[in-house]
């Protein structure tokens, strides 16, 4: 035990945390914390959701051990810090895979678990925590709770999305899913402007089961690649890219990302994707192409960056990403990578959980301060005014309003939470809670 | 088809390690002291597809046993094909320095009993006449510095017993490799500040395996400690010991 700075994704200066490592699950104990604690697996959050600032945190890296699996029933154990990439590497031996994938490889189970994340497949299966068989939820009066649809369900509901709130997730079983290979046959269609692209999510729905869409913000209208994606078959192997994988080492000066430079590589991204091109390639490729970059977040410098992702309702959209639009050239800043998915009607399982029906928008800006933090109050009221939510995964500064206005089920949820733990989102949403 | 004892099993390293071997051909034997993460370990490696795992609970500062586990050890496999001896403590230097009977027993587990059970190795690894010995040796045993100087002192004894051992095998058709790890991020390392030279013990791992295949004698992992070892030793004693290391 002792001090170390932790960060997460959004690359902030990073803070320092009494962290605890356990090197087991039966070594996990609660005597040596303080106030508070809160489980940290990856730091692949983007905001505060995994820290605990000047207090205690469980570092999970070494609880990544798998448990049981059981092929005939589909069902993989695992311990909450298994990571995403090296439980796929082992299940596509096997031919299985996850039933949702969010768009980076480098989570931990635990963690896409208090975060329900999602994948592009929402629209036909919905969240991760729709698949979830069971897990083993460690309280801090050390009581360890099963928890499934059938046992403590309650729990259960509120671990699922409850942001690592609920006491530390020990392991969990996953419901996974057939494949063939490690291939995804993808087809990239370039769209023109925002109504192509929600024409095609519509007509794409029914035949494919990974649909996203990625948006280049400075063209106006604003041009895109719209890719879908199904699970290839037969016995082909697509061999991985991991070989080439590139590590930005050290946080890059801040000049290096700027809009000229963000605005070629967009030019460039656009123009060298074919327009309906079809391809085959492995699912590294597909789900995670910026996985090959390590620490990409670093290309921002040492300023650091926000994500902010909303949702709202299909009807809504169009009208609110038009407002979005207006607000993001009223307060002139630039956005970096913006990302298109549609959620379908599945609800998710999580009392706190994102995922709802309509459409997605996720943006990266360059953080600028003051500046960033109005406009985000600007794109709140445009949110809430159509009845859409706010993604705490990615939220680095939402106020208590906000959060209740997106998740209702809040003063419930509170009901199961572990009074030992707490997060420095929790500490900011929390007030008349 | 490989058989791999592991002595030492719940190490960082170590476990990576055995992951890499992980498949239906293969068998592995873990040995080390914490039965809890002995347990754990166990089934995650009997999970990614060993066709046999199995473990022993053993505390390896009892030297006296050495001789029963190794023999225990080959009645459990049959006959060994990797055998990597991967445990060891980082003692705090200052606290040793003041602590004679605390210094001994770092010496007695990161030198006494790391030899004792290569001498049982070795001696049944020469009537089999195969097969590869490694032991996680650090470049803190390449030079004594003021900072880390015990346990560097056991380190570049267990470097220099294999350098003797592989001079006396070297007829046998079999590897003796001798692995310099530089910093690793470990639960032995916990607690030090991490920089750029610090990497996952699953690299440490990756890098055993090919040094493995490639029948080597020393490894340097990752690769620069080479340079950054030789730069060391090649700085005369005069200056040497004026330096803050």
């Amino acid at each position: 035990m002792k001090t170390s700075l932790y960060t997460s994704w959004g690359n902030k200066k990073a803070v320092p945390h009494i962290a605890i490592t356990p090197a087991n699950v039966s070594a996990v104990s609660f005597s040596d914390v303080q106030h508070s604690t809160i489980a940290y697996g990856q730091g692949r959050s983007y905001g505060d959701v995994c820290l605990n600032a000047n207090g205690n945190l469980f570092d999970t890296q070494r609880l990544d051990r798998l448990v049981d699996y059981d092929h005939r029933k589909n069902l993989i154990t695992c311990q909450s810090g298994v990571i995403l990439r090296d439980l796929l590497l082992f299940l596509t031996t096997k031919n299985k895979f996850v039933s949702v994938s969010p768009g980076t490889s480098q989570v931990t189970v635990g963690g896409m678990v208090a975060n329900d994340v999602h994948g592009k497949n929402h629209h036909k299966v919905g969240s991760f925590g729709n698949h979830i068989h069971s897990l083993t939820l460690l309280r801090s009066d050390g009581r360890i709770l099963e928890c499934s649809e059938d046992e403590n369900t309650e729990y259960f509901k509120a671990t699922i999305g409850g942001l690592g709130l609920t006491g530390l997730i020990l392991t969990v079983t996953l419901r996974l899913k057939n494949v063939e290979n490690n291939c995804i046959e993808i087809k990239s269609i370039k769209t023109k402007d925002i109504n192509q692209m929600l024409e095609l999510f519509e007509e794409t729905d029914a035949d494919y089961e990974y649909t996203v869409s990625w948006l280049d913000m400075y063209s106006r209208p604003q041009k895109g690649i719209f890719s879908c994606g199904n699970h290839a078959s037969g016995e082909i192997k697509c061999s991985s890219s991991a070989a080439w994988k590139k590590t930005i080492p050290i946080n890059a000066p801040e000049w290096l990302l700027n809009r000229l430079t963000n605005k070629v590589f967009n030019q460039l991204y656009y123009y060298k994707s074919n327009s309906r091109a079809h391809d085959v390639a492995s699912y590294q490729s597909f789900f995670y192409p910026l996985d090959k970059i390590e620490y990409w977040n670093r290309l921002y410098g040492k300023r650091g960056f926000y994500q902010y992702q909303f949702v709202v309702p299909y009807e809504e959209f169009l009208s609110v990403y038009t407002e979005i639009l207006n607000i993001i050239k009223q307060y002139d800043q630039p956005v970096y990578l913006a990302v298109l998915k549609k959620f379908g009607e599945i609800k998710s399982m999580g009392m706190l959980s994102f995922p709802r029906a309509g459409y997605t928008l996720a943006m990266d800006f360059p953080s600028k301060g003051e500046a960033s933090l109005k406009m985000f109050k600007a794109f709140d009221l445009v949110v809430m005014n159509a009845g859409g939510a706010v993604y705490p995964a990615k939220d680095a500064r939402m106020s208590h309003d906000i959060f209740k206005h997106s998740f209702p089920r809040v003063e419930e949820f509170s009901m199961y939470k572990d009074n030992l733990f707490c997060s420095d989102f929790w500490r900011r949403v929390e007030q008349d809670v | 088809m490989s058989k791999i004892l592991i002595l030492g099993a719940t190490s960082a390293i170590a476990e990576q390690f055995a992951r890499l071997y992980a498949c239906s051909e293969n068998e592995v034997l873990l040995v080390a002291r914490n039965a809890d993460s002995l347990e754990e370990i166990s089934q995650d490696l009997n999970v990614r597809g060993y066709s046999k795992t199995s473990s022993i609970s053993y505390d390896f500062s009892d030297v006296e046993k050495a001789t029963n586990l190794i023999k225990q050890c080959y009645e459990t496999l049959g006959n060994i094909d990797i055998v990597l001896i991967a445990f060891g403590t980082l003692p705090d230097q200052n606290e040793v320095s003041l602590d004679s009977n605390a210094m001994h027993k770092e010496i007695l587990l990161n030198y006494n009993s790391i030899v004792i059970l290569l001498n049982e190795l070795a001696n049944l690894f020469e009537k089999q006449k195969n097969g590869t010995i490694a032991v996680i040796s650090s470049v803190a045993g390449d030079r004594g510095r003021q900072s880390n100087y015990v346990y560097g002192s056991a380190k570049g004894g267990i470097s220099i017993f294999m350098q003797g051992l592989r001079n006396r095998l070297a007829g046998y058709n079999i590897q003796i490799l001798t692995v310099k790890p530089g910093f690793v991020i470990t639960p032995m390392t916990d607690s030090f500040e991490k920089g750029l030279l610090w990497v996952g013990p699953d690299k440490i791992a990756r890098d055993i395996k090919k040094a493995i295949n490639k029948k080597k004698d020393v490894l340097y992992t990752p690769w620069f400690w080479w340079w950054i070892m030789l730069i060391i030793r090649f700085i005369p004693e005069k200056i040497f010991k004026k330096m803050k290391l």
